[in-house]
């Protein structure tokens, strides 16, 4: 399987008014062709503005990749001009966000959305009969239910789920071969949640497309993820597959956030709790940013942050535990 | 067996919709719909449940925070209102009663005065209640915050100056001012990361053992509430389809909603790899809902009779009831 | 129940409240505090008026009619020979209190009704919403017209006239936000304390709707002293001898003075566009230091 998104040493900032903010310090990411990769942290991590990083949508005003490659295909992405990542954006990768109702124009029936990618993207013209098909055909594909009314339905008219249906519908216009989910189901109920997930699912089956899932729930991540990253604080903390990632995480980062959820755990059990919170991005500790709050914490861990080192083939962590040998 | 603190008998809260030009009533959202329990001292009950299943209302409708529509609610003792026989507390009691009872909300950038200290905040009611002078009350407000887990010397500072985490605590310390027996949290953990939500439910575990308080613990988080609350119900469209302990409905799960519930839940444990029930459709709208069992438009497993009748509950044991046409 | 603090007497951090910051804010604004120089300069002028000036107001001396700038007149003298400089010194008292009464006026109005309406609802907020409804279809000139006639010419016509019906826009603003801060949370939790509605209107809701009005009186003051100029320049506000800004723009209705003496108008003119001018952009530097979207 060949390699279809490579980041290296990405780094990206943000101009705020106390100073500049570094959002994602330093990751790299392998994403390779169908397979699903998982990212997990918590607010403030950086996944989403990596995300936003790779779709070269950060906030015009203050939002800057100060440093890395993204390389799509062979081709760095961060070199390309605005016109030439439009083409990119929709045609080769596709977004959906958290939330269905912001991401849609209230003012336009869905199938006029899901019209417009089409015709940007596959030029189709916007009221013709053929663009009207594919846009019935796209809706059913998602799951939805009366399609032929829907289409010529607002946003305002459909639930939460039926709105990230639609999303999906348009990420999935122009056959993207990679998807970025920021958070996809996390303003969604359980029941819609797996329905969506299922979705999600059969569509990659169906369409072979590869998936960077972003989330903060580590029940979602097992279920989707092929490959999972840990993030804290702007870097990649812990990298493995998702077997060996939920049976034997070796961050205490990760090893925590486990912990941290109360599902398999007995009533009469203390729950685990990580201390403290995590640091402000513009007063990092220096050295490793989750010592202040780690168990296992060594002197080392003070001084200075260690690298993401593979522990066995597959798996790296970055923690002073495995670079000085000792297991945990 | 304790008593009984909180007893609900056949609450109702109807939301009137209004429509045309000289805003006639129209309609009824059933928010809450004939629901019948009771809590008992030192108990944790859990209220679990979809969006819009009317859980937050419940909670409100028994504090007396919006009027009820039908029922009756009994508080130690002492009736809150009986709308059939039409007793409604007067207001001068109502005000000494709130001192009992508070209630703790989701959103901790919404539930503190921006423009007031933490202090002026916690003591605002000792304050304005005459239970302390203002120099009193900001020495409880110091103690209720290390008791929260800030430390003290944060009294003077404002709410933009904390996490969402921080907050949720200095939430916590307010409600816990006038020393209540009960307290209702409203998805207290739900807008918080992981390792936050565990922090701060170890946090509401020990002010119980400390403060022998009684909960009403209100979640869409089923793995939260398997594993903090004793006795629990689930809800759907403003009615309780299952009620029972914690053991109970996760071990022995009757009605086929609590059984959707359980199985659409996302579990970190990458070795759990159920089979999972995927609902069709939408939870149908609150001021239309269908005929006989509220569920059936969307039950796996319906029958003939349940979208004619309306199933009555079924004691299965002490602590568990089940409404289901299925269950004999 | 007593939880012991280490008696250490550690010292209390003082935080940062919305106001300090806001302060703060507004003191990094550089365009804000010229402007607010500005103002604060003009209202020196206008209260030490007799110690800047060595002519009186009202001092005629007909031999010395449109005298052009200079020669012991700073800016010349009129057509019955007063000192312009001084009746534009002496005119800044009128204008400016015309628009701090008017805005006084607006803003009891506007903010006890705006409350009531959004803090009861119901019909209290039905009646006052209609009554604002009413006053906003009135065209402002032609009602000041109308009224000023009736009452007669005089600088208490004019604060009255703008006061009263300026009023409605800020009773729809004080409603809308009172309306978006009861929803909020943090009112719900006071209600569940027991607290009473007076206790919530004056603790929470009021100053948290502050910094909206402070924002809007400000500019309403603007609105008052352009109000002032308008109807003094038709002649419906302030009365000569008294002179204000308005009603020395009057000279320029002559096509005569329009053309030959400048100095009698484009002075009035100048301090009229520079006091609106830093009122709108201190007013703006208000807006954007209190912004409640306070920075985590």
């Amino acid at each position: 399987m060949g390699t279809l998104l490579r980041v290296r040493n990405l780094i990206t900032s943000f101009n705020t008014s106390e100073g500049q903010v570094v959002a994602v310090n330093g990751v790299d990411i392998d994403i390779k062709e169908g397979r699903v990769l998982g990212v997990v942290g918590e607010s403030g991590c950086g996944k989403s503005v990596t995300s936003l990083s790779i779709m070269r949508l950060l906030p015009k005003s203050n939002g800057i990749i100060a440093a890395g490659i993204i390389e799509y295909n062979g081709q760095d992405i961060v070199q390309l001009s605005e016109a030439e990542m439009r083409n990119i954006r929709g045609n080769e990768i596709a977004m959906i966000f958290q939330e269905p109702m912001t991401a849609l124009n209230p003012v336009l029936p869905v199938g006029e959305q899901i019209g417009e990618a089409l015709e940007i993207h596959q030029s189709l013209t916007l009221k013709s009969r053929e663009n009207r098909l594919r846009c019935i055909e796209l809706l059913k594909m998602v799951g939805i239910p009366r399609a032929e009314e829907i289409v010529d339905e607002y946003p305002h008219q459909l639930s939460g789920g039926m709105r990230q249906r639609v999303m999906i519908a348009i990420a999935l216009s122009c056959h993207p071969r990679l998807l970025i989910a920021d958070e996809p189901t996390t303003a969604l109920d359980v029941t819609i949640q797996a329905q969506v997930l299922d979705l999600i699912r059969q569509l990659k089956k169906q369409l072979g497309m590869a998936i960077m899932f972003i989330t903060h729930d580590l029940g979602v991540i097992a279920e989707m993820a092929d490959d999972v990253i840990v993030m804290y604080a702007g870097k990649i903390v812990e990298e493995a597959d998702t077997y060996t990632l939920f049976t034997n995480p070796r961050h205490p980062y990760t090893q925590g956030l486990l912990a941290s959820r109360p599902d398999k755990m007995k009533r009469d059990e203390k729950l685990h709790c990580i201390r403290g919170m995590v640091p402000s991005p513009l007063d990092m500790p220096p050295g490793c940013a989750f010592a202040p709050r780690c168990d296992h914490c060594l002197p080392a861990c003070y001084q200075a942050m260690p690298r993401l080192k593979d522990i066995e083939p597959n798996h790296r962590i970055r923690c002073w535990l495995a670079e000085q040998g000792c297991n945990n | 067996m304790n008593r009984k603190l909180v007893e609900v008998r056949n609450l109702k809260k109807y939301f009137p919709i209004r429509g045309g030009v000289f805003s006639k009533k129209i309609g009824d959202v059933k928010a809450v719909d004939d629901i019948t329990f009771d809590i008992r001292e030192g108990e944790i009950f859990g209220l679990v449940g979809e969006s819009g299943c009317g859980k937050s209302t419940t909670g409100r409708t028994i504090l007396n925070l919006c009027p009820p529509t039908a029922g009756s609610v009994v508080f130690a003792g002492q009736t809150i209102f009986d709308v059939a026989e039409n007793t409604y507390i007067n207001k001068a009691k109502m005000q000494k009663l709130r001192r009992n009872m508070q209630i703790i909300f989701q959103d901790p950038f919404a539930s503190l005065d921006p423009r007031m200290s933490v202090g002026a905040i916690i003591s605002e009611g000792l304050v304005k209640h005459k239970l302390a002078t203002r120099r009193e009350a900001l020495e409880r407000a110091k103690e209720l915050l290390e008791l929260c887990g800030i430390r003290y010397d944060n009294v003077m500072k404002y709410p933009h100056e904390f996490s969402g985490g921080q907050r949720q605590r200095i939430s916590i310390a307010r409600s816990l001012a006038l020393n209540p027996q009960f307290i209702i949290g409203d998805e207290p953990i739900a807008a918080l990361d992981v390792s936050i939500q565990a922090q701060v439910l170890t946090l509401l575990q020990d002010l119980k053992e400390k403060m022998n308080l009684t909960y009403l613990f209100i979640s869409h988080d089923l793995g939260v509430i398997r594993y903090f609350c004793d006795r629990i119900a689930v809800m759907y469209l403003g009615s309780f389809v299952e009620v029972g302990t914690s053991e109970e409905l996760f071990n022995n799960p009757l009605n086929p909603y609590t059984q959707v519930l359980l199985s659409a839940m996302p579990v970190a444990d990458i070795r759990d790899r159920r089979k999972r029930i995927i609902l069709q459709g939408d939870v149908p709208d609150p001021a239309n809902p269908p005929s006989g069992c509220k569920f059936h438009t969307r039950c796996p497993y319906a029958q003939k009779r349940c979208s004619q009748d309306e199933p009555v509950e079924k004691r299965i044991s002490e602590t568990h009831q089940v409404r289901c046409h299925l269950v004999d | 129940m007593g939880v012991p603090i280490s008696q250490t007497n550690r010292r209390l951090e003082q935080g940062l409240s919305p106001w300090s910051i806001a302060l703060t804010r507004l003191k990094r604004n550089r365009m804000a505090l010229i402007a607010l120089g500005v103002l604060i300069f003009l209202v020196l002028i206008a209260i030490f008026a007799p110690f800047i000036t060595p002519y009186s107001r009202d001092e005629i001396t007909m031999e010395n009619k449109f005298q052009p700038p200079g020669n012991g007149h700073l800016l010349g003298t009129d057509d019955l020979g007063r000192d312009v400089f001084t009746r534009l010194i002496y005119g800044s008292r009128a204008s400016l209190s015309v628009g701090l009464v008017a805005t006084s006026i607006s803003m009891i109005l506007g903010v006890t009704l705006g409350a009531i309406a959004g803090y009861y609802g119901g019909m209290a907020d039905n009646i006052i919403m209609r009554i604002v409804d009413i006053f906003m279809c009135f065209p402002f000139f032609l009602m000041a017209i109308v009224m000023a006639a009736i009452l007669g010419p005089s600088i208490y016509t004019v604060m009255a006239v703008s006061g009263f019906l300026s009023w409605p826009i800020l009773a729809r603003i004080v409603r809308a936000e009172i309306l978006s801060i009861k929803e909020r949370e943090f009112i719900e939790a006071a209600r569940a304390l027991g607290l009473k509605s007076a206790d919530i209107i004056v603790s929470h809701i009021l100053p948290n709707t502050l910094a909206v009005i402070i924002v809007y009186v400000t500019l309403g003051i603007a609105g008052g002293i352009l109000g002032e100029a308008g109807l003094s320049y038709l002649g419906l506000g302030v009365k000569q001898p008294q002179p204000s800004w308005g009603n020395m723009l009057a000279a320029a209705q002559s096509f005569r003075s329009l053309i030959k003496h400048p100095w009698l108008w484009v002075p009035p003119g100048i301090l009229i566009f520079i006091t609106v001018l830093s009122i709108n952009i201190f007013g703006d530097g208000l807006r954007d230091a209190l912004d409640p979207k306070l920075k985590r």
